[in-house]
């Protein structure tokens, strides 16, 4: 008969076996603290986005020294050493440091202001130094902009752009493909047919033709909204197909029709009984798909149609790599580009491992 | 001809459930002999499936044989290679399973899987091979066999799907037949066919017929001995005739009522 | 009379050729009293689903009129029929897929509720109550089916079906796919639960041997059309029409008559009364 314990629905037995994957865990923490870091983003990075300084354009990182060698006695307070700018024989811009000039880092520390998410105001930085010296761990741009600073601020675009545009075709594909697939016939036809010719669409050319005709000088923040719902525009459809392909199959269960035969409406059925049971593949297809919309923004601000300066974005971060000269002499340019990749690899990872406990635990829980 | 043609031995087979393991076999004695046909009768839960499909290790990952012997024509069934296994499979025992609908394949034609047993056990041309599978198919009483084979499972009706699981079992002519729950996805009338089907292969083939059941009617008309289990053991045991006229177990008295109703 | 079916005839196009149908109820035409049950008994393929589910109104019919407790219900839209949904409800033969896996048992039986506006605890008062009537512990409300025999989730949905207390409850292959013990439990289940709930039952069975159990009258449907009708006793005793027979055979005695052909078809002609309450179809002779 019945045991004697708490039970589990299957969402949450496939939450238990997710938690057994090790690579997965891992994965969702470290997604856990990009994301994190970007809503805090204004705390956590010692700048502001747009705070430069022009002597220190191209400032390698800097390290942050633990043991003062001079003096005898170790001292553990972390500090910086001073950096100035220098040019070598090649008339190339080196970077020394000064010894003499030690700046201890301090915790939070005042500095630039702004809006603790976005309402309370507020200047306490986690860390920083005080002036004139600057702390760059991840080095600088070329106007000496801190790049640790506006690579935070740059997450905050990159990986929301991706969470906002997958919950809008998210939303709107499930609808399209339950109604399509419950009712059938025309509607079916129809809903379909419009489907296929957003798909016939090529998504980043799309996005370029669209960026094209607006006005070049669209704010930021239009610019940002604009990117949103030309994802959102390409991205239901091919879920959507999916999804009228699973209504068609869910519709003749049993449980459906014993919930007619209960006098239902044919909306209360979709949502409460279709839909739910399409979810395993819905969460799937969105966690894999968010990937795309993250390249696809980093993409087009590379090229400058997106997130233009001097707001930050890891697209636009990038195009700062764009010439094999800054590759060469400042390679740390370059740490956006490995953040947006283990960000898609994190999310590939978990939309991976999702797939696998969700969907064979379905058959083998139905019939226990 | 005294050996018998299986042998279980103290089979005990239990299955891993969540917190627990729970016993489906207990010390489970069997034997059937040659040409001889068996019923093992049971409600659901008595593990009467779990004992048919362990002869040919066809069970669950999550069950474990915990002990016991099982011995066919001599050899030690459990401790055979998987090669071993192989060969007897299809060619020394065949199965009847108990949902037809699952049991085929559907992107196959139904010949096309009939024809898997002969490509693996006898090798023989093409073309003398569909003759043979169409010979199959007209013995277990398709009339068009040639339509039949080449048609998909879910295109036939049920009782068309089951003589065709019939022929995939007695393809490989074996001395074995397990059959589980033959009949319980049928309608009546064509229950009766199966079961009459059943008789003439046994007398044709000769073959000794494991057939696992929970409707003891089906019993009567065609086994010699029946095996009644409960709870993974067998509580009475004897010549078909003797049980259902004079049953001595309880729970035997209760299933006979059930059937006759 | 509860319910009365006059002529129903419900066709299905032919998947491939649009001219062919099938025709899957063949002008059939009953009448059940309320507290009598009728078990509608019939091999695959006959009809009888199909009928059990126009008069349930999820299959509109091709022509033929049902009517329910005096009121005239076939044209009427999905949107008018739904207060009558409370007076007819189904229980659907597979225990496995009837119950939506993602529900807990509280909310399965708690969704077939929607008629009445009960607070939440008095909904968790009546559902407890009915669980403990089809003899079930009452503590289960939020487990979900999977833990559940085939026989436990049957049960559930006998409670889902009868929370409304409808006149007029259709079992549709309900007890099949159980092994035979816990079908009689069902069988018996059922019994004791309509003199509680005054529900009248419609049972489509291909097993005779269970539907003379439940029924008060057995009808049996061949290829869509009802070819006898009688007390369930009499037609046990007496079967009239050769298809009767036949079913009965293979039912009791696991022989079938000499007749192997499929393909025989058994009705042609009118139901005709032949004793008092005993209806058969006539078979044209030399027709078998």
């Amino acid at each position: 008969m019945t045991k004697p314990r708490k039970s589990l629905s299957q969402f949450q037995i496939a939450l238990g076996h997710f938690k057994e994957n090790r690579l997965a865990v891992v994965c969702f923490w470290i997604l856990v603290i990009f994301y994190l870091s970007a809503i805090f983003a204004d705390f956590l990075s010692p700048y502001s986005f747009s705070n430069e300084d022009r002597n220190y354009s191209y400032c390698p990182p800097m390290e942050i020294k633990l043991i003062d060698a001079r003096h005898e006695k170790k001292s553990i307070h972390p500090y910086v050493l001073g950096v100035y700018m220098t040019f070598d024989e090649f008339h190339k811009r080196v970077y020394k440091t000064d010894s003499n000039q030690k700046y201890p880092l301090k915790f939070f520390v005042k500095g630039d202001a702004y809006k603790l998410l976005g309402l309370f105001p507020a200047d306490r930085h986690l860390f920083g130094v005080d002036a004139p010296g600057r702390i760059h761990l991840w080095g600088a741009d070329s106007r000496g902009r801190d790049l640790f600073s506006r690579i935070l601020f740059g997450a905050r675009i990159s990986l929301s752009i991706g969470l906002i545009g997958v919950t809008i075709s998210f939303f709107v594909g499930l609808l399209v493909g339950a109604t399509a697939g419950y009712y059938g016939g025309r509607i079916d036809n129809i809903l379909m047919r419009v489907c296929e010719m957003f798909m016939m669409v090529p998504g980043f050319y799309l996005m370029l033709a669209l960026r094209a005709a607006f006005p070049a000088n669209l704010s930021s923040v239009q610019i940002y909204l604009l990117i949103i719902v030309i994802f959102s525009f390409i991205g239901w459809a091919s879920l959507a197909r999916v999804i009228r392909g699973m209504s068609i199959s869910l519709k003749e269960r049993e449980y459906v029709l014993a919930a007619k035969a209960m006098g239902l409406s044919d909306l209360a059925i979709i949502v409460r009984h279709i839909l739910p049971h399409t979810l395993s593949y819905s969460i799937v297809a969105v966690m894999l798909s968010i990937p795309g919309y993250i390249l696809g923004e980093s993409a087009l601000s590379l090229l400058g149609l997106g997130i233009q300066d001097p707001f930050a974005s890891w697209g636009n971060l990038l195009s700062d790599a764009m010439n094999i000269a800054a590759v060469k002499f400042a390679p740390w340019v370059l740490i956006p580009g490995a953040l947006i990749f283990v960000t898609v690899m994190c999310f590939n990872v978990i939309g991976d491992c999702l797939r696998d406990c969700l969907d064979p635990l379905l058959k083998s829980e139905v019939r226990s | 001809m005294s050996e018998p043609l299986l042998k279980i031995e103290n089979l005990s087979i239990s299955i891993q459930e969540k917190d627990n393991d729970r016993e489906l076999l207990k010390d489970f004695n069997f034997e059937i002999k040659n040409f001889e046909t068996v019923a093992l009768v049971g409600g659901s839960g008595s593990g009467k499936t779990t004992a048919g499909l362990s002869i040919l290790q066809l069970l669950s990952p999550a069950m474990r044989i915990d002990s016991g012997r099982i011995i066919f024509n001599g050899k030690d069934l459990l401790a055979a290679s998987l090669r071993e296994m192989r060969k007897i499979r299809g060619k020394e025992i065949g199965v009847v399973f108990q949902d037809p609908l699952n049991a085929f394949n559907p992107v196959f034609t139904i010949g096309f899987q009939i024809e898997e047993v002969l490509r693996f056990h006898e090798p023989m041309p093409g073309r003398q091979r569909r003759e043979k599978v169409h010979q199959l198919l007209n013995r277990v009483g398709i009339t068009e066999p040639q339509r039949i084979a080449r048609s998909y499972p879910h295109q036939l009706s049920g009782g068309l799907r089951q003589r065709a699981m019939i022929a995939q079992a007695i393809a490989g002519s074996p001395k074995l037949i397990i059959a589980d729950e033959p009949t319980s996805s049928l309608d009546v009338t064509l229950q009766a066919h199966i079961i009459e089907l059943f008789r003439d292969l046994k007398n044709e083939f000769k073959t000794s017929i494991l057939l696992i059941t929970h409707d003891l009617g089906m019993v009567e008309h065609f086994c010699d001995r029946v095996g009644v289990l409960y709870d993974g053991r067998i509580v009475e045991e004897g010549c078909a005739k003797d049980i259902l006229s004079s049953a001595k177990h309880p729970l035997t008295c209760e299933l006979i009522n059930a059937s006759k109703g | 009379m509860l319910l009365e079916l006059k002529n129903i005839k419900k066709y299905f196009p032919e998947r491939h050729r649009m001219k062919n149908v099938v025709r899957a109820v063949d002008g059939v035409s009953l009448s059940i009293k309320s507290g009598e049950n009728l078990s509608l008994v019939g091999e695959s393929g006959c009809g009888k689903t199909t009928l059990g589910r126009v008069i349930l109104k999820l299959l509109p019919v091709d022509s033929g009129q049902v009517i329910f407790d005096g009121t005239d219900i076939t044209g009427l839209s999905s949107g008018q029929i739904r207060s009558l949904r409370k007076n007819i409800q189904m229980v659907f033969q597979d225990p496995f897929s009837s119950l939506d896996p993602r529900f807990i048992v509280k909310n399965i039986i708690g969704e077939a509720m929607i008629f009445d506006r009960m607070k939440k605890s008095e909904k968790e008062g009546r559902i407890r109550d009915l669980l403990t009537q089809v003899a079930l512990p009452a503590d289960i409300l939020n487990r979900f089916p999977h833990e559940f025999s085939g026989g436990e989730r049957q049960r559930i949905a006998i409670a889902r079906g009868l929370i409304n207390n409808p006149k007029l409850l259709i079992l549709d292959e309900a007890v099949s796919s159980l092994d035979i013990l816990v079908q009689n439990q069902i069988i018996n289940l059922l019994l004791e639960l309509q003199k509680k709930f005054n529900t009248t039952y419609i049972f489509i069975s291909h097993n005779l041997r269970v539907a003379r159990k439940i029924g008060t009258h057995i009808a049996v449907m061949h290829r869509g059309t009802i070819v006898e009708l009688a007390l369930a006793q009499e037609l046990f005793n007496n079967p009239l029409h050769p298809y009767t027979k036949k079913l009965l055979l293979a039912a009791t005695e696991y022989k079938t008559s000499d007749d192997r052909s499929e393909g025989a078809i058994f009705h042609q002609g009118d139901l005709i009364e032949k004793t008092k309450g005993h209806f058969v179809r006539d078979v044209p002779k030399g027709g078998c």
